[in-house]
């Protein structure tokens, strides 16, 4: 048995070594395929991995107790320090000014115990205390290198903040627990608790998130510290983070990208596959008569079939170890670069979970991909082979062998362990099963298009034009390259535009000419004083077109008709950037602007009843509210209850705000109200107006939109730089398919050309009727991909992201002439040697 | 037209044929190929034995059918109708596997454009019939037995080149060693000498001969050269799809 087993694999082995040139196409498609699904599965993996290792390293400690708007009070210092030892840290956004200039700061206060674990990276003079402390009649602050860069300014500078002023005692590279700040507006600060107090920035109600890390005394357990925090300030609206929890949202958003990342190297896999299959069928095509001297020779089918998918699979492996081989390279260079980006230390390992499913996928696609074609020759009759002048890989009643057992049951095997390592590698079997049937639906519906479109061509009258007539006889006769061309076209296209309307989608959703009636400035925190004073100020200041307070107070939890939601875990996605797990509240009168009732009623002007509430229709659809449920919020420990009288839509790019839940008028006016403030600047004035409101309003925090939504954007730009990435090495995989269709025709092709020039047809003949027959060919594929691309893209934004899907016309314009380009150009390439060659030359060498 | 004279062979004994039963035999043989439009009709009720060790000869011009003729005896086409016995066994009804198996006892085949695999030397190429029909045998007793193979035709000195190195001879005689090193009882040759110039040919020719009288093979020879068909110990011939006996001086019935 292993002696039959060696002698096959060296026979295989032997008669491969003829074929090897056949095949570089197939083994680039594997590794290219594998090469990415590695890559992305290992870049993922590591990220995870980080989060999941080092959570109480970027928690900064074993347990965090979090407050918005206030500090915590003595009583609930008093257990923390029971718990172990504490460090006070204080986020909030502060502008950083100095000599007229003011920039936005992330600005971090700590304390003496600061940091637990890990190590705050700076570059400056002393330990981190000393950086901070009080030396020469100033304390000091640590900041990024980007602050000094636009303040203009450098270390040992002065810079004020509120109403302190602080020397610049250093650079500020990172602080370990980076990962559970959450999404920085402004440019990082690092200062003390104390330096804090004196900026008087913060007052009670202010955006500010307080944070208390613990380091749990030894044999603390970090669920009993929770327990007794709840039980004994379970009103106080304590947020509870354990190491993991604090990385949950940044964890959920690298599973998204990866889950996305390994679909599009799947797609890579799947072209790459429609070239697998191309490179066994001209293999076969091209040893249908060795096929057929084996079988004369006594070979049966399943000694023949073992035979060559030997070859296939050691070609396949050839490949898998390429692609592993690249796709571990390129991992290791790029974690080191990675991880400053995403604020996580990622050490260059080698995943070998990642390097399995990739094996997997990879040798189940060469399998997949190659056993049909094989068995199209192995099922012929060797007579047949002595007798074919057509590929017999491609032959007639491929349909029918398909259908037989000995040809099925292995491909759905192959069909059913690609599934399970999708399944297991991104764990999330609803999107690999839609995606199974959306690609099984794409490469359907191809084949049909490419046979439908033969048969058509094949019942047209004859065209009057000869040149015409022959592109058209070029697509249907036998062995015409057409059909694979549609398909690794049409995929290739299909996932070209897949790819670029997701990125168009995710930069859209920040582009600014969506947002043309935004405001310019956001302050922040205005009490009813400074609000009144701002309206004074936007009466006689020319430069400020609009100023409109909303009011705002925040929930620290809820329920829905008496009982607290499971959905709640998922916070709400719109407003997360500014509140996280706080439920921002505000009332008003009037519908707010960009919002449109989508069931329900919005109340009459003069309302005055019990509370009422309209809530997004996003947040109907999470938490599956109903009109008339009644939602109690809990607001400074006390509940308040509204009934649900609307459900709103709303588009957050037109500006404004859009808060989840707007109560009416008269609910929340027993409560300490604050205000957003949101100004308008007339057109050209922005710079001008904020260097005077900086100027007026020192110890006011105000956010410039644009500041904000570019942190966003910078988020989003290495997004879409990771998916153009992925994409394009997707892509390089289709265009190689493509030549692969084009190339594996290319010998008729050139025999078809010599013969025409023999009887006198002009080279621009022979262009004209290859520009047709590749335009007709590429045009089809390009239509057909335009639904495949568009449908898929959609369902990703839509069903995966949740998010409204816009549609680039753009895009679909280009991609037709893209399409014939790439097919008539790298035709034209292709069969550059028949058209430019004198005929003679290609008569003598055959 | 060649000439006979090249052809001439040491004279063999006469044996009678009719003694033994046949190795192969057809029996109302018909083959049609239907092409969906029109069925064009290949072989026409042949009926045709073959005794072990004899030479038969099939003459006819192209597209007679000879090469299907060829093809049916063989088991690489099935016949429409009729019957093909191989040792007295009926081969029409076994499965693909079965006639491959067949195949490899009982069959050697010399084809006109030699189908060896272009990328095996010509050792592999022989050895390849023993690695399909022996696999359990070790490598090197493979290798010894291909070697002596292509020592009797001559080319162990070309062992190891590809098929691409050698000469149109020198493919046609490790094909002969190829169809040979297996001992097969039935040498089918279609038109052996079809692509070879006479001198080479009639080399091929009279090493086939010389092999099959030696190892007692008997053969099915496909040309058009009459002369070389005399050679045989009898000729058929085919017209139309039709077999008929040119020679009567062997009692074989056709």
């Amino acid at each position: 048995m292993r002696r039959s087993l060696f002698s096959l694999i060296r026979v295989a082995l032997i008669d491969l070594r003829g074929g090897l040139q056949s095949f570089w196409i197939l083994i680039a498609c594997i590794a290219i395929g594998v090469a990415t699904v590695a890559m992305v599965g290992a870049v993922g993996a590591s990220l995870q991995s980080a989060l999941a290792r080092d959570g109480r390293l970027l928690l900064g400690g074993d347990i965090e107790f979090r407050l918005t708007h206030r500090a915590a009070e003595p009583a609930e210092r008093v257990l923390f320090s029971g718990l172990g030892k504490v460090s006070e840290v204080v986020d909030f956004i502060g502008r950083a000014q100095s000599e007229g200039v003011g920039v936005l700061a992330m600005v971090r206060a700590v304390d003496n115990a600061y940091p637990h674990s890990g190590t705050v990276e700076t570059e400056g003079e002393g330990t981190l205390e000393q950086q901070l402390a009080w030396q020469d009649g100033i304390r000091g602050v640590l900041v990024d290198p980007r602050l000094i860069d636009r303040l203009g300014t450098s270390v040992g500078a002065r810079i004020r903040l509120g109403n302190a002023e602080f020397q610049i005692r250093g650079i500020l590279h990172g602080v370990p627990d980076q990962v559970s700040q959450g999404v920085a507006i402004g440019f990082p600060l690092l200062m003390s608790t104390e330096g804090l107090a004196e900026t008087n920035i913060l007052q009670p109600g202010s955006l500010a998130r307080y944070r208390y890390k613990i380091d749990l005394t030894d044999g603390g357990s970090a669920a009993d510290a929770a327990r007794l925090v709840e039980q004994s300030f379970g009103q106080a609206g304590w947020r509870i983070s354990l190491p993991g929890d604090a990385t949950e949202e940044l964890s959920r958003y690298f599973a998204l990208l990866r889950n996305f990342l390994t679909v599009v190297g799947l797609s890579a896999l799947l072209v790459g596959g429609v070239g697998v299959a191309q490179a066994v069928s001209a293999y076969v095509t091209e040893r249908q008569r060795s096929i057929a001297t084996m079988k004369a020779l006594g070979a049966t089918r399943s000694r023949v079939i073992l035979h060559f998918l030997t070859q296939i699979l050691v070609l396949t492996l050839v490949g898998i170890v390429l692609g592993v081989v690249v796709g571990t390279a390129f991992t290791l260079l790029v974690l080191p670069l990675l991880g400053p980006m995403v604020g996580i230390p990622l050490t260059p390992t080698i995943d070998g979970p990642s390097i399995l499913s990739s094996t997997a996928f990879g040798l189940l696609t060469g399998f997949l991909f190659g056993y049909l074609p094989l068995s199209r020759a192995e099922a012929m009759r060797p007579a047949q082979l002595f007798r074919s002048t057509e590929s017999a890989a491609g032959g007639p009643g491929s349909v029918n062998l398909l259908l037989q057992p000995r040809t099925l049951l292995p491909m759905l095997g192959a069909v059913a362990g690609l599934f399970v390592v999708a399944v297991a590698d991104t764990g999330r079997i609803e999107v690999v099963f839609w995606y199974a049937v959306g690609a099984a639906m794409a490469l359907l519906m191809l084949r049909v298009a490419a046979h439908l479109l033969q048969g058509a061509l094949r019942l047209l009258p004859a065209a009057p034009n000869a040149v015409i007539r022959n592109a058209i006889k070029a697509i249907y006769r036998p062995g015409s390259a057409a059909p694979a061309v549609i398909l690794s076209l049409g995929l290739s296209i299909a996932l070209l535009l897949l790819i670029a309307l997701v990125e168009s989608n995710l930069r859209h959703q920040l582009d600014p000419e969506v947002r043309v009636d935004a405001p310019d400035f956001l302050y922040m925190d205005l009490f009813a004083d400074e609000v009144a004073a701002f309206k004074a100020l936007a009466a006689v200041d020319d430069r400020i077109a609009d100023f409109t307070p909303v009011p705002l107070v925040r929930a620290s939890s809820f329920t829905i008709n008496g009982e607290v939601p499971p959905e709640l875990q998922e916070p709400p996605k719109d407003l997360t950037l500014y509140f996280g797990d706080e439920q921002p509240l505000t009332y008003s009168t009037d519908l707010p602007y960009g919002s449109r009732v989508m069931s329900g009623k919005w109340w009459s002007a003069d309302y005055s009843g019990p509370p009422l509430v309209s809530v997004t229709e996003d947040l109907r659809a999470l938490l599956d509210l109903k009109l008339d449920d009644q939602i109690t919020f809990l607001i400074f420990g006390q509940p308040i209850s509204a009934r649900i009288a609307s459900f709103r839509a709303y588009e957050w790019q037109r500006g404004g705000i859009n808060f989840p839940y707007v109560l009416s008028p008269g609910a929340l006016d027993e409560y300490p109200i604050s205000y957003f403030g949101l100004i308008t600047a007339r057109d050209g004035t922005v710079g001008e107006l904020q260097a005077a409101l900086i100027a007026a309003y020192p110890e006011l925090v105000f956010v410039p939109i644009e500041e904000a939504i570019d942190a966003v954007r910078d988020l989003m730009d290495t997004v879409a730089s990771a998916i153009s990435t992925v994409g394009g090495v997707a892509l390089a995989s289709g265009v190689l398919v493509i030549a692969g269709a084009l190339a594996a025709g290319r010998r008729q092709r050139e025999a078809d050309s010599t013969v025409a020039k023999v009887l006198g047809a002009t080279r621009l003949d022979l262009i004209a009727s290859l520009t047709i027959e590749y335009g007709l060919v590429g045009g089809l594929a390009a239509t057909l991909a335009v639904p495949l691309g568009v449908t898929g893209a959609w369902a990703f934004i839509s069903l995966v992201l949740e998010s409204t899907f816009v549609l680039d016309p753009l895009l679909l314009f280009l991609v037709v002439p893209l399409a014939l380009l790439l097919t008539v150009g790298m035709g034209a390439a292709l069969t550059w040697g028949a058209l430019s060659g004198r005929p003679a030359s290609f008569l003598r060498n055959g | 037209m060649r000439d006979a004279r090249v052809w001439s062979l040491p004279v063999q004994p006469e044996t009678d044929f009719t003694l033994s039963s046949p190795i192969l035999e057809a029996r109302n043989v018909n083959l049609l190929f239907d092409s969906g439009r029109s069925t064009l009709t290949v072989l026409r009720d042949v009926s045709f034995a073959l005794q072990p060790s004899e030479i038969a000869s099939v003459v006819g011009p192209s597209g007679s059918g000879k090469t299907s003729l060829l093809m049916v005896l063989s088991g690489l086409e099935r016949a429409t109708s009729g019957s093909v016995l191989v040792d007295n066994a009926e081969i029409g009804t076994l499965s693909e596997d079965r006639l491959a198996i067949v195949r490899r006892t009982h069959f050697g085949i010399l084809f006109q454009n030699f189908h060896l695999i272009p990328s095996m030397t010509a050792l592999e190429n022989v050895a390849f019939t023993l690695e399909i029909a022996h696999p359990s045998w070790s490598y090197s007793d493979i290798r010894r037995a291909a070697m002596d193979a292509l020592a009797e035709v001559g080319l162990s000195a070309r062992a190891s080149h590809l098929p691409s190195a050698l000469s149109g001879g020198e493919q046609q005689r490790v094909g002969l060693a190829r169809a040979i090193v297996g001992d097969p009882r039935i040498l089918l040759a279609d038109e052996p000498t079809g692509n070879l110039d006479q001198t080479t040919g009639a080399t091929v020719i009279e090493l086939m001969f010389s092999l099959a009288r030696r190892r007692g093979t008997a053969i099915v020879l496909i040309t058009h050269d009459l002369g070389l068909a005399a050679r045989a110990d009898r000729t058929l011939s085919m017209n139309h799809g039709c077999l008929r006996e040119v020679h009567t001086d062997h009692r074989v019935s056709v």
